[in-house]
């Protein structure tokens, strides 16, 4: 009963605190650029209002621009479920692992760009096609990154590799542990759509391209579209964090370091979003044909992690 | 810890050298080569606290000032004047060069694990690392076909090679590692010389054209 209760805290913990990184990072490069901005909670009151507001969908689309806004809202929730914050019993720990979680998102990217098609306009189509490249390249990446945890932990387990990270593998590999840790990050700025490879704020039709898809949603499909990819960027935050900054205490009973372990994640969360939001601030996008070369960084980075860690 | 400590900066330091084959800007290579060589002062300055030697301090602070500031200076203001333009022409391209550099690292990893090194070495990783950013570097040279891109390579093997001499052998003399750094010093500047030369005569920076000179 006790472990069921941490597991929910858990997963909303995840989704509570997911709209607040997209207004912290909003507010943050408000702030730097020398405006006010919104507030930091304008994201949960964007959602309130858009999931009163009535659904409009072009004649030209079928079922599927029904369904795909629910899968994508659904997808990175589901995903929420397997991310350990302060106890390694989550919700979803019985079942899969690591590998079953990058390709479960991989389904929400793929309904994503099935909206984005169905709307029978071009923007939709020229968004989907963009993003499919962007994921396809970011996904061998990713997957091996997720590939040297596993072997440095021996176990594709999430529970487990954050709880071996919890160890001491980082400085024992320091390395390799670096390497993996620049191509997450290149991973992760890919999925979540930051700066270097899309440009979240601009509705320019030469560079956007997951505004691009989402363009003629509306209603309450344009929230639920929102809410799972500001849940799919806090995954993906709380996967760097937990491997890369393991502070805080694991599997307590007691009330008040469970208050403390919240308060770290919490902590870790904003800053993780400060930096991003500072580091758009400071790059330029990039061509989109250069997406290639920084995903095969990211590659290089991640096969040179892995094979440093075998030898 | 203080060996991972150091074998982390190392890390950076090869992380840099790879990011500087990715760029096409001069200008984003010349602030990949600062950080770089900011990054080798942190690991001579930690080397020499762990080993005491008053040596290292002096050449963790040249390297600082002259790897981090005065050549970066100079090549920005040898840029400035030559009007070059941004974009740096390669032989190989950048993913064709990310995919080579990366067969590279893996054949150094697995070259040094049959290299014995007597003696009590500080940072164990740091060979292998030092080893593939002197490779690195050298491949920068001969894939590039702008001179100051080429110098580029260059500072980054010699940024490669302090990393080893310091890691592997508690430093060099002192009197050696000043002469080095004249060294780097005279080639930088010889180098812009030249390409300032170049882009005199010949209206462009390409290296590939000096070949026309043949009779």
């Amino acid at each position: 009963m006790q472990t069921l209760l941490m597991a929910l805290l858990q997963f909303f913990i995840i989704l509570g605190i997911s709209p607040f990184i997209a207004g912290l990072m909003q507010k943050t490069k408000s702030l730097i650029r020398g405006s006010i901005g919104p507030s930091v909670f304008q994201p949960y009151f964007n959602i309130v209002k858009l999931m009163k507001k009535e659904v409009v969908l072009s004649n030209q689309s079928s079922y599927i621009s029904i369904i795909a806004p629910y899968i994508v809202a659904v997808v990175p929730i589901t995903v929420a479920g397997f991310l350990p914050v302060f106890d390694s019993n989550t919700l979803m720990s019985f079942s899969g692992d690591i590998i079953a979680m990058v390709y479960i998102l991989a389904l929400g990217t793929f309904f994503l760009a099935l909206f984005g098609f169905d709307q029978g306009s071009s923007f939709g189509g020229l968004g989907s096609s963009r993003e499919m490249t962007v994921a396809s390249l970011a996904e061998p990446a990713f997957i091996m990154v997720i590939f040297t945890f596993a072997l440095q932990s021996n176990s594709t387990n999430i529970s487990h590799i954050f709880d071996s990270m919890r160890g001491d593998i980082f400085f024992n590999y320091p390395v390799s542990s670096t390497l993996a840790l620049m191509a997450l990050y290149f991973v992760t700025l890919a999925e979540a759509g930051r700066i270097p490879i899309d440009n979240p704020e601009t509705h320019l039709e030469l560079t956007m391209i997951h505004e691009a898809m989402i363009l003629d949603a509306s209603g309450r499909n344009l929230a639920l579209l929102e809410i799972g990819s500001f849940v799919k960027t806090t995954i993906f935050l709380t996967l760097f964090s937990n491997i890369f900054m393991p502070l805080g205490f694991y599997d307590t009973n007691n009330i008040w370091t469970i208050g403390f372990s919240i308060f770290i994640y919490f902590i870790k969360m904003s800053t993780l979003g400060v930096i991003i939001a500072i580091g758009e601030l400071t790059l330029a996008k990039l061509r989109y044909f250069r997406i290639s070369d920084a995903m095969m960084f990211g590659f290089v980075l991640a096969l040179i992690s892995m094979v440093t860690y075998r030898l | 810890m203080f060996s991972d400590f150091i074998e982390l900066i190392g890390a950076f330091v090869l992380v840099l050298a790879i990011l500087q084959i990715t760029s096409d800007r001069l200008y984003f290579s010349i602030k990949v080569y600062a950080v770089q060589s900011f990054f080798v002062s942190i690991s001579i300055l930690s080397i020499g606290i762990y080993s005491s030697s008053f040596d290292l301090y002096v050449s963790s602070f040249l390297t600082l000032v002259i790897k981090t500031f005065i050549i970066p200076y100079a090549l920005f203001k040898t840029i400035d004047e030559m009007k070059i333009k941004r974009e740096i022409k390669a032989f190989v391209n950048i993913t064709n060069s990310l995919l080579v550099i990366s067969a590279i690292i893996i054949f150094t990893f697995l070259l040094t694990r049959y290299i014995n090194i007597g003696g009590s070495v500080i940072a164990k990783e740091i060979f292998p690392i030092s080893l593939s950013i002197i490779f690195i570097g050298a491949f920068i040279m001969v894939s590039r076909q702008k001179p100051i891109t080429q110098l580029i390579g260059f500072l980054t093997l010699e940024n490669g090679i302090m990393l080893v001499a310091t890691s592997v052998t508690y430093g060099m003399p002192l009197i050696v590692e000043i002469g080095i750094f004249f060294d780097v010093i005279v080639g930088a500047t010889m180098a812009s010389l030249i390409i300032h030369h170049i882009n005199h005569d010949i209206d462009d920076m390409d290296a590939t054209s000096l070949s026309d000179f043949k009779e």
